[in-house]
C-alpha cells in the first residue's frame, strides 16, 4: 500500500484502526459484560479468570516456542498440537504413581518429565530426520499420546492429594492465586529465555527465515528438534495445573484443552502488531478467551449459543488481522 | 501413479530403490498376514466386505480432504460438511416428508453452505484456510447445538426404504455404499489426476503464485474446491444417517483425523509427494485393516486405541521416509 | 404389562404425595433466588432432560437461574462451579460430573451456598436425587437373564463401570445377578462405547463382533450403564442377520423405547428412567430446603421396567413421549 494512506499528516489511519479493531471488539465485548454481569468486574472475578485460564497459558508458552522455531504458516512451519496431550499424559503419570501406585510425588513428577522428554524428541526427530510436517506430527503424536494416557489411568478418574497439588489448586502467594503466581513467573522465563538470550534470538531468527538463519551459520533443524522439546517440556509444567485445576486426573480432557490452546495462540497473533505469534499476545488470547467464556456463563446467556458467538468473534478478530495484514 | 517414472531414477542408490519403493505395500501385507495370523476371522469373506463397506464413508470425506489439501490448504471442518447433509436430509424427510431423492439433494446442498463459508472466508476475507475451517468447525458445531436443542440426535426411523437403501442395500450384489463411494473416487480420480481442471488445481498447491502470474482464475477454483469438497463430504453424510437412521451432530468429527492421515500417507506414496486419490484409498483401505485386526484381536479397549495411535504415527513416519529415499 | 402400570402408579402416587406435601406446609417458593444449574453436557438426551426439568421447575417456582454446560468436559464443570461460587448464587444444582467437582462442592459449602446433585453421592451435597439405580441393575440382569433361558454367552459394552459411580452400581448388579447363573458367561474383553457418536461406533463394534463370535456362540448383548449404543447394536445384528442375539440395555429414552416396539426386534428389555422428573424433584428439594424442612441424602425417583414390546408402547405412552402405533 502506498505511503499516502499510512502517512497522511492528522488524518484517519484506516490500517492503524483496522489493526486495533481486534483488541478493540474484546474489550468492547468485556465491557458489555460488565455491565451486564453482576460481579464480573471485581478482583475475585478477575482471579478466577485467570485460575482458570492457567492451563491453557502453560501450554501456549509450548507451542509459541515452536511456532516461533517454524515459521508462521500453519500447514508448512512450526506447530505442535500434542502439547496439550503431553501435559494430560503427565497429569495421568503423575495422579496414577500417587494415587494408585503410592509413590512419592517426587518421583511420580520424574517418571512424567522422561515421558515428556519421550515425546518432545520424538516429535523433534519427527519433523527434523523424517521429514514429517509439524501440523501433521504433532496431530498424529496427540493421538497417540493420548491412547497411551488411557492405557495408564485405563480411561478413568484419579483423584489426586498431594500437598504440592493442593496448594497450587487452594494457597496464595503474594495475594494471587498459587496457581496464578507461578505461571506468571514461568511466562516471564520463557519471555526472558526466547527474547532476551542468544539461544533465543537465533530461535527466532530460524524461524523468521529459514535461508538467512542458514547463510548465517545457524542450523534450523537442530531448533526445531530442541523446540518441539521444549514444548514438552512446558507440557509437564502444565500437567500439575491441569492437576490442581481438576484436582485428579479425568479422561477426555485433552480434546478442550487442545481447541482452546490454538484459539489462544491464534488469537493472540491477531492482536500482535505485525501479527505473529508471540509468547505475550497467546497469554492475552487464552486470559481474553477464558474471560469472554465466564463472563457468558455470569450472564445466564444460552449455553448453546457461547460456541456460535465466540466461534464469530474469533473469527471477525482473526478476519480483521488479516485484512490489516494485508492493507500495510 | 503412471507419471512416477520421471523424478524416481534419482532415488539414492539403485540397491535401495526397489524395496523402498514398494515398501509400504509390505508393510500393508505384513500387517494383514499379522491379524490374520491373530485371528483367523479376519480374512473371511465377511469379514472382508465389513472392512471394505466401512471403509466407504471415511473414503469419501478422505477424497474432499485430498482436494483441499491439492490446492494447498487444509479442511478442518470436512467433519461439519458431513453433519450437514446428514442433517439437511434426515429433517427433510421427517419434518417435510420429502421422498429420499429430493432429500438427498437438499443433503448436498446444505454441505455446500459449509464450503461456502469456508471459501468465503479463505477467498473474502483472506483468512488462512487453517484458521478458516477451524472457524467453521468451530461455528457449525454450535449450530448443530443449537439446531437440536444441546445436541442430541434427531432419530427417523421410518425413513424410505430407497434412502435407508443408501446405507444397506446393494446394486447387483455390491453394497450400495460402497458403488457411491467407488463411483465419487473415479470422478476425483478422472478429474484431478487426468484432467486439466486437476492439472490447475494441484498448481494452487504446488506454486500458488506462479499460477497466479499465469493467469489462473485461483479465487474461481478455491471457492469451487471448497464447495465441492463440502458436498462430498454431504454425501457422506446421507450415508452415515442412512446406516443408524438418524442424524447423530457432531458425529464427523471422528473422520477428520484419519482422513488427514489417510490424505498425507496417500501423498508420501507419490512420487513428487502430492495429495492424490490412488494413495488416498490405499491409505483409506490401510486403516480400515488396522481398526479392523485390532478390534478382532480382542485386547482390552484402551490398549487397542493407543495401539492404533502408536501404529498411525509409525506408519506416516515410514511413509514419508520412504518417500524420501526414493 | 402390569408391572409397568404398577411401576407408573408407584411413581406418580410418589411425586402426588410430594406435591401433596408441600401444598399442605405453605406454597414452596424460589421466589428472589439465584440458583444455578450445571450440567456436564447436553447430548445427551437423559442429560439434557435433567438439566430442562431443573430449569423449568426453579423458573416456575419464581427463582432465576445461571446455568452452565460443560461441554462433556469433567474440567470444564468442575471450573464452572468456580464460576457459580464467583457469581454467589443461592444454591447450586449439580447433574452428574466426575470426582473433579468434589473439592468445588467443598468450597461452596463452606461459602454457605448448598449443593444439591442428581445422580452424583456426594459427602458434600444436601441431597442427591437419583433413579433408583440398584433397582435398574438387578431388574436388567433378571430380565436378561430370562430371556437367554438362563444360560448363554453375554457381551457387554462396559466403557463407564470405573468412571461414574452409577454406572458401577448398575453394572456391578447386573454382575451380581448373573452370578447366580452359573450357565450364563459374560464374553471377556469387555466392550467399550465410545460417548460420541455411540450409535455408530457400537455398530461397527458389534459387526466385528458378530465375525468373532458366529451363529450359535453369541446369545445377548448387553449395555451397561444407558442405552444409545443399543441403537447401532440392534442396526448391526439387522444387517448382519442375526436377530437371534437379544439386546438390553437402560434408560429408556424414546428412540431405544421405539426401536424395541418394532416388529420382531431383537432388542428385548430396559429400564426406562424419567430424567426430567429427576431434575424436577431435584429443584423443588431445593425449595423446600428454603422452606426449612429437612431432606434425606438421596431421593429416588421410580424407574419404569420395560420388557418386550408392548411394555415398549405403553411406556412410551405414559412417560410423554407421544403415542407409537
Amino acid at each position: 500500500m502506498p505511503d499516502s494512506v499510512a502517512t497522511r499528516p492528522g488524518g484517519f489511519d484506516l490500517r492503524r484502526a483496522v489493526g486495533m479493531a481486534p483488541v478493540a471488539i474484546f474489550v468492547a465485548m468485556l465491557i458489555y459484560i460488565g455491565f451486564n454481569a453482576p460481579n464480573f468486574l471485581t478482583w475475585s472475578t478477575i482471579q478466577l479468570v485467570l485460575s482458570q485460564s492457567v492451563p491453557v497459558v502453560v501450554v501456549c508458552l509450548g507451542l509459541s516456542v515452536v511456532v516461533m522455531a517454524g515459521g508462521d504458516d500453519v500447514v508448512s512451519g512450526g506447530i505442535d498440537l500434542s502439547v496439550p496431550a503431553t501435559a494430560i499424559l503427565c497429569a495421568g503419570i503423575i495422579a496414577q504413581q500417587v494415587t494408585l501406585a503410592e509413590q512419592p510425588l517426587f518421583l511420580a513428577a520424574m517418571l512424567a518429565f522422561g515421558a515428556a522428554l519421550i515425546v518432545g524428541a520424538l516429535n523433534g526427530f519427527l519433523v527434523t530426520r523424517i521429514g514429517m510436517t509439524p501440523l501433521l506430527t504433532s496431530l498424529a503424536m496427540f493421538v497417540a499420546v493420548v491412547g497411551v494416557n488411557n492405557v495408564i489411568t485405563a480411561s478413568r478418574r484419579i483423584d489426586i492429594d498431594a500437598p504440592l497439588i493442593l496448594f497450587l489448586r487452594d494457597d496464595r502467594i503474594v495475594g494471587l492465586p498459587a496457581g496464578v503466581a507461578i505461571a506468571l513467573v514461568l511466562c516471564v522465563v520463557f519471555v526472558f529465555a526466547i527474547h532476551h538470550t542468544k539461544w533465543g534470538l537465533n530461535l527466532q531468527a530460524v524461524g523468521g527465515s529459514r535461508e538467512a538463519a542458514e547463510v548465517s551459520g545457524l542450523r534450523p533443524s537442530h531448533f526445531l528438534f530442541w523446540s518441539f522439546v521444549i514444548a514438552a517440556f512446558a507440557g509437564f509444567l502444565a500437567s500439575f495445573f491441569v492437576l490442581a485445576r481438576g484436582s485428579g486426573s479425568s479422561p477426555g480432557t485433552e480434546d478442550n484443552l487442545l481447541l482452546e490452546m490454538v484459539l489462544a495462540t491464534f488469537l493472540g497473533a491477531s492482536f500482535s502488531p505485525r501479527r505473529v505469534v508471540t509468547v505475550w499476545g497467546a497469554v492475552l488470547g487464552a486470559v481474553l478467551v477464558a474471560a469472554l467464556s465466564i463472563g457468558f456463563k455470569s450472564m445466564g446467556v444460552n449455553v448453546f449459543w457461547t460456541g456460535l458467538i465466540k466461534g464469530s468473534l474469533i473469527l471477525i478478530v482473526v478476519a480483521l488481522g488479516a485484512a490489516s495484514q494485508r492493507m500495510r | 501413479m503412471a507419471d512416477s517414472v520421471a523424478g524416481s531414477e534419482q532415488a539414492t542408490g539403485t540397491r535401495w530403490t526397489l524395496p523402498v519403493r514398494y515398501g509400504f505395500l509390505v508393510l500393508i501385507a505384513a500387517f494383514v498376514v499379522f491379524f490374520a495370523t491373530m485371528n483367523p476371522v479376519f480374512l473371511h469373506g465377511g469379514n472382508l466386505m465389513n472392512i471394505v463397506e466401512g471403509s466407504a464413508i471415511l473414503l469419501i470425506v478422505a477424497l474432499g480432504m485430498t482436494l483441499i489439501v491439492s490446492t494447498g490448504g487444509i479442511d478442518l471442518s470436512v467433519g461439519i460438511a458431513l453433519d450437514f447433509g446428514a442433517a439437511f436430509a434426515v429433517v427433510a424427510m421427517k419434518e417435510f416428508g420429502v421422498d429420499w431423492y429430493t432429500a438427498a439433494l437438499i443433503g448436498i446442498a446444505g454441505g455446500s453452505l459449509v464450503g461456502l463459508l469456508n471459501a468465503g472466508l479463505v477467498v473474502g476475507l483472506k483468512v488462512s484456510p487453517f484458521l478458516a475451517t477451524l472457524g467453521t468447525f468451530f461455528i457449525g458445531s454450535s449450530v448443530q447445538r443449537i439446531f437440536t436443542n444441546g445436541g442430541g440426535p434427531i432419530s427417523h426411523r421410518r425413513m424410505p426404504q430407497e434412502y435407508r437403501d443408501l446405507a444397506v442395500g446393494d446394486i447387483f450384489g455390491i453394497p450400495t455404499e460402497v458403488v457411491i463411494a467407488g463411483v465419487i473416487c473415479l470422478i476425483y480420480f478422472v478429474v484431478l489426476e487426468r484432467s486439466i481442471i486437476g492439472r490447475r488445481v494441484h498448481a494452487l498447491g504446488m506454486q500458488r503464485s506462479a499460477a497466479n502470474v499465469a493467469g489462473l482464475k485461483v479465487n474461481r477454483y478455491l471457492i469451487a474446491c471448497f464447495i465441492v469438497a463440502s458436498m462430498t463430504c454431504a454425501v457422506g453424510g446421507l450415508i452415515a444417517s442412512a446406516n443408524i437412521r438418524m442424524f447423530t451432530p457432531l458425529s464427523g468429527f471422528a473422520y477428520l483425523l484419519d482422513a488427514i492421515a489417510a490424505v498425507f500417507i496417500g501423498a508420501a506414496l507419490h512420487p513428487r509427494g502430492r495429495p492424490n486419490v490412488p494413495g488416498t484409498l490405499v491409505a483409506v483401505l490401510f486403516l480400515s485393516v488396522v481398526t479392523n485386526g485390532l478390534n478382532l484381536m480382542g485386547l482390552n479397549f484402551n490398549t487397542k486405541d493407543a495401539l492404533s495411535g502408536i501404529i498411525l504415527v509409525s506408519v506416516l513416519a515410514l511413509a514419508v521416509a520412504q518417500r524420501k529415499l526414493r | 404389562m402390569w408391572g409397568i402400570v404398577k411401576a407408573v402408579a408407584v411413581g406418580t402416587l410418589v411425586s402426588t404425595a410430594f406435591v401433596a406435601t408441600a401444598q399442605a406446609d405453605g406454597h414452596l417458593s424460589l421466589e428472589g433466588k439465584r440458583i444455578g444449574v450445571a450440567v456436564v453436557g447436553t447430548q445427551h438426551f437423559w442429560d439434557r432432560e435433567a438439566f430442562t426439568g431443573a430449569i423449568e421447575t426453579v423458573e416456575k417456582l419464581g427463582g432465576e437461574v445461571v446455568q452452565v454446560d460443560g461441554g462433556r468436559d469433567n474440567q470444564v464443570h468442575a471450573d464452572n462451579h468456580d464460576v457459580l461460587l464467583a457469581n454467589e448464587v443461592d444454591a447450586v444444582i449439580s447433574i452428574l460430573g466426575d470426582a473433579a467437582v468434589e473439592p468445588k462442592f467443598e468450597a461452596l459449602k463452606n461459602a454457605g451456598i448448598p449443593v444439591f446433585t442428581v445422580d452424583h453421592p456426594s459427602p458434600h451435597a444436601i441431597n442427591n436425587t437419583t433413579s433408583d439405580n440398584y433397582y435398574m441393575g438387578t431388574t436388567i440382569g433378571r430380565y436378561m437373564a430370562d430371556a437367554i433361558g438362563g444360560s448363554g454367552k453375554v457381551a457387554v459394552f462396559n466403557a463407564f463401570e470405573g468412571a461414574l459411580r452409577i454406572c458401577g452400581i448398575r453394572t456391578g448388579l447386573w454382575k451380581y445377578v448373573l452370578s447366580d447363573y452359573p450357565e450364563i458367561e459374560i464374553l471377556q474383553p469387555e466392550l467399550a462405547e465410545e460417548f460420541a457418536n455411540a450409535p455408530e461406533d457400537a455398530r461397527k463394534q458389534t459387526l466385528d463382533l458378530l465375525s468373532q463370535y458366529p451363529e450359535g456362540t453369541i446369545d445377548a448383548i448387553h449395555v451397561g450403564c444407558w442405552d444409545q449404543p443399543a441403537i447401532g447394536v440392534v442396526q448391526a445384528l439387522e444387517e448382519a442377520g442375526r436377530t437371534d442375539v437379544v439386546v438390553t440395555a437402560l434408560d429408556g429414552g424414546p428412540d431405544t423405547l421405539e426401536i424395541m416396539a418394532e416388529e420382531g426386534s431383537p432388542f428385548v428389555a430396559n429400564v426406562a428412567q424419567q430424567p426430567r422428573l429427576i431434575g424436577s424433584t431435584s429443584a423443588m428439594n431445593v425449595a423446600r430446603h428454603f422452606a426449612g424442612e429437612t431432606l434425606l441424602p438421596q431421593t429416588y425417583v421410580d424407574v419404569v421396567p420395560v420388557n418386550g414390546a408392548e411394555e415398549a408402547k405403553a411406556a412410551y405412552q405414559n412417560l410423554g413421549y407421544g403415542t407409537l402405533e
